[in-house]
Formats: C-alpha cells, structure tokens, sequence
C-alpha cells in the first residue's frame, strides 16, 4: 500500500515537472526570453512593410502565364541574440483552391550586389500550408535584418479551374536561435 | 528498500524529463505577413443571336438549311452570331472551329445508299462547303487550312484547323458580328438522302 503511494506521488511529480518543462520552451506569440550567463536576452523580430504584401489593386489579375509578382519582406532582429530564417508556413482563407495553382518562390536576398542570394523555397503556395523547413544562410546580428525576396506565379499550364478565385494568406516567418541546426 | 527505489525512479524520470526537454533544440520566433490576396482573372464570352437577341451563353439553331440538295447554296443574310466579351482580363485572340454530327433518318430511306453516315460524319461534312466566313466584316474564308486538300474549305477543314489569331470582340453590348454562308456540294451523292448535318460552331477566347 505504502509502495503504491509513494510510486504516484513519484509519478505526479514528474508529471507536473514535465508540463512546467514544456510549457517553458514554448515560444511566446512576439518574443522569446533566453537567459544566457545568468542575463536575458529576447529573440525578437519584426517585418517590414507590416502592411500585406501582395493584393490584386496593386499587382492585377493572376491568368496562366502572367507576370510574375516579385514582394520584398525585410526580417529586422529587434532582440538581442542573432537569428537564421528556419522556417515558413502559410494559412489560407477563401478559395483556398487557388492555392494549388499558384508557385511560390522565396530568397534570402544578400547584401551587397555580387552576393547571390540564397535560395529558401520554389514550390506551390498550397504546400506553405503544412510548413516548409529551410535553411537561412545568414546569421543576422541584433539591430540588423534580412530580405526576404518573395515571386508568385501562375504557371502557363494552369486550366480553367482557377478562372475567377480570390484567396487570402497569411504567411509566417520563422526564425531560430541558436544559428547552428 | 523503498528509498532506494523511490530514489531510482525518481532519478530516472528526471533524466527522461531533462532527456524529452532536450528534443526543442532551439528556440523560435515567428511573425506573420497577413492579408496577402491573389486573384486570378476571368473571360467571359457571351454571344447572341439574330433569333435569340440578349447576350447569353451559348445561342442555337442560328442557321437552319431544310431540303439541301447538292448544288443548294445558303447565303444566310440574315442570321448572324454577335460576340461580345466581359471578364476582368483582356484576351489575346478569339478562335473559331467547329464539331458536327450527322443524324440518320429513321427509317432510312430507300435511296440513301449510306444508312451509316452518322459513324463517319466527315463524309458529309467535307460536303458543306463554307462560302463566306466574316468576322465584323472582314472575311477569312482565305485564311481557313484545306486540311484534306480537295480544292474547298469545308467544315472538316475547320474542325481539323480551327482558325486562331482573330480580333477579340469587343466588350459587351457593342458586339461583333459572324456570319456563315455555305453550300451543299454538287458532288455529294445518295449517300446523304435524308442525312441531318448537326452543326456546333465553337468560339473561343484566348489568352
């Protein structure tokens, strides 16, 4: 009887101590503290523009075949730890069929001009949705940021399913910290 | 016995804890682009009829010929298609072929010498000669591909070499006109007694 008590109570507290331990390495929704030598340090980042990207007042009608529509998002760190790009995934509202259609592709622009940039995703907007790993190159320093340089496009072979959709995504940027995988 | 135990297990689901907490190799922040919107453009072809006069869908029995006879030719004067376009992107071209079918008499009569022709409708349809093709005045019966090499622009012909590259319609309710003017062959036989030729004119808006 005394065993059995004592096992629960072994059991409940690692139970407890578990949830307290993965509670804690989730990300907060804006930033996330990290103590290093006993200091915290935040890894924060903003978007610029923060308004959206893409919209059809601005960049007209997607058809097969159309102009591709090229979008830079630039990633500052406004923390205090650098950060690489490590991930993106999108959501979808409306005719979120559209999404099937639509090629995406996403470079990590480089500084200078005879840096080339680094190439992140070139795939379907669709499969955003599930989340795509990629590895950023650049390890961007506290007070700086990174380009995103984002083209979508619709395919010449793309057929009349697509004729008259409207779709809305949110896409996300994920960065990570410490910069070796 | 029992603090060893306790001890042991206690220890053990420490490191298993420390070990799962392991697994989040690295912490992350993620930010959201919102609101991006992609819409795909639209062309709509609409048409209209000397009979049927509002934009619509898909018109029929624009022209009808009864008791052809080779040698008959029917200019249809008065009917006509009109073509118009709406949508929110503008076509490159509009292109214009063409199927057909052919509906036997039933009963057959006695002197049709082919009862089969609607398993082969090409032999009657490289006998509908076509002898005006206008689109808004301008004819292109010149530029239809004699697919078959015979000397004439027939419904074959068109079917198998639609004619691609003409002008776009204009935008609803201005309107452009086709016209269609054709001839039963004098060399057609007894194989087309009684034979119906099901005409569908096909148009179409490209990119």
């Amino acid at each position: 009887m005394k065993y059995k008590q004592i096992l629960t109570s072994a059991f409940t507290i690692m139970l407890v101590l578990s949830l307290v331990m993965f509670m804690a390495n989730q990300p907060p929704a804006s930033a996330h503290a990290i103590f290093l030598g006993g200091k915290e340090k935040n890894l924060d980042i903003e978007l610029s523009p923060k308004q959206r990207l893409f919209h059809p007042d601005k960049d007209g009608y997607f058809y097969p075949g159309s102009p591709k529509i090229t979008k830079n998002l630039e990633v500052i760190n406004v923390g205090d730890v650098p950060f690489r790009i490590c991930r993106f995934n999108a959501t979808f509202y409306g005719n979120i069929s559209l999404a099937t259609g639509l090629q995406m592709e996403i470079l990590e622009l480089g500084k200078g001009k005879g840096e080339k940039p680094n190439f992140l995703y070139n795939g379907t907007l669709s499969s955003l949705a599930e989340g795509v790993e990629v590895n950023g190159k650049s390890a961007i320093p506290q007070g700086k940021s990174v380009t995103l340089q984002f083209t979508v496009w619709m395919p010449e072979t793309a057929g009349n399913e697509y004729q008259g959709l409207t779709m809305t995504a949110d896409i996300a940027v994920t960065v990570r910290f410490p910069l070796a995988k | 016995m029992d603090t060893k135990m306790l001890t042991a297990i206690l220890v053990i689901g420490l490191v298993a804890t420390m070990a799962g907490a392991g697994l989040y190799a690295y912490f992350s922040d993620t930010e959201t682009s919102k609101g991006n919107t992609f819409t795909t453009g639209t062309l709509d072809l609409k048409t209209m009829d000397w009979n049927e006069l509002t934009w619509r869908d898909g018109v029929t029995a624009t022209w009808t010929a009864t008791n052809m006879k080779p040698g008959d030719s029917f200019p249809f004067d008065v009917e006509f298609v009109g073509l118009s376009r709406s949508g929110t992107i503008t076509p490159g071209s509009l292109e214009i072929t063409c199927n057909y079918s052919v509906i036997e008499e039933s009963p057959p009569t006695e002197a049709d010498t082919d009862p089969y022709t609607n398993e082969h409708p090409d032999t009657m349809a490289k006998q509908m000669i076509i002898t005006r093709f206008k689109c808004n005045g301008t004819e292109y019966l010149g530029s239809i591909v004699d697919v078959d090499g015979d000397g004439q622009k027939t419904f074959y012909d068109l079917k198998n070499s639609p004619l691609t590259g003409l002008p776009i319609p204009v935008v609803t309710d201005g309107g452009t006109f086709f016209r269609l003017s054709v001839k039963f062959s004098e060399d057609a036989g007894n194989d087309f007694q009684g034979d119906t030729f099901d005409l569908t004119m096909i148009f179409t808006l490209k990119q």
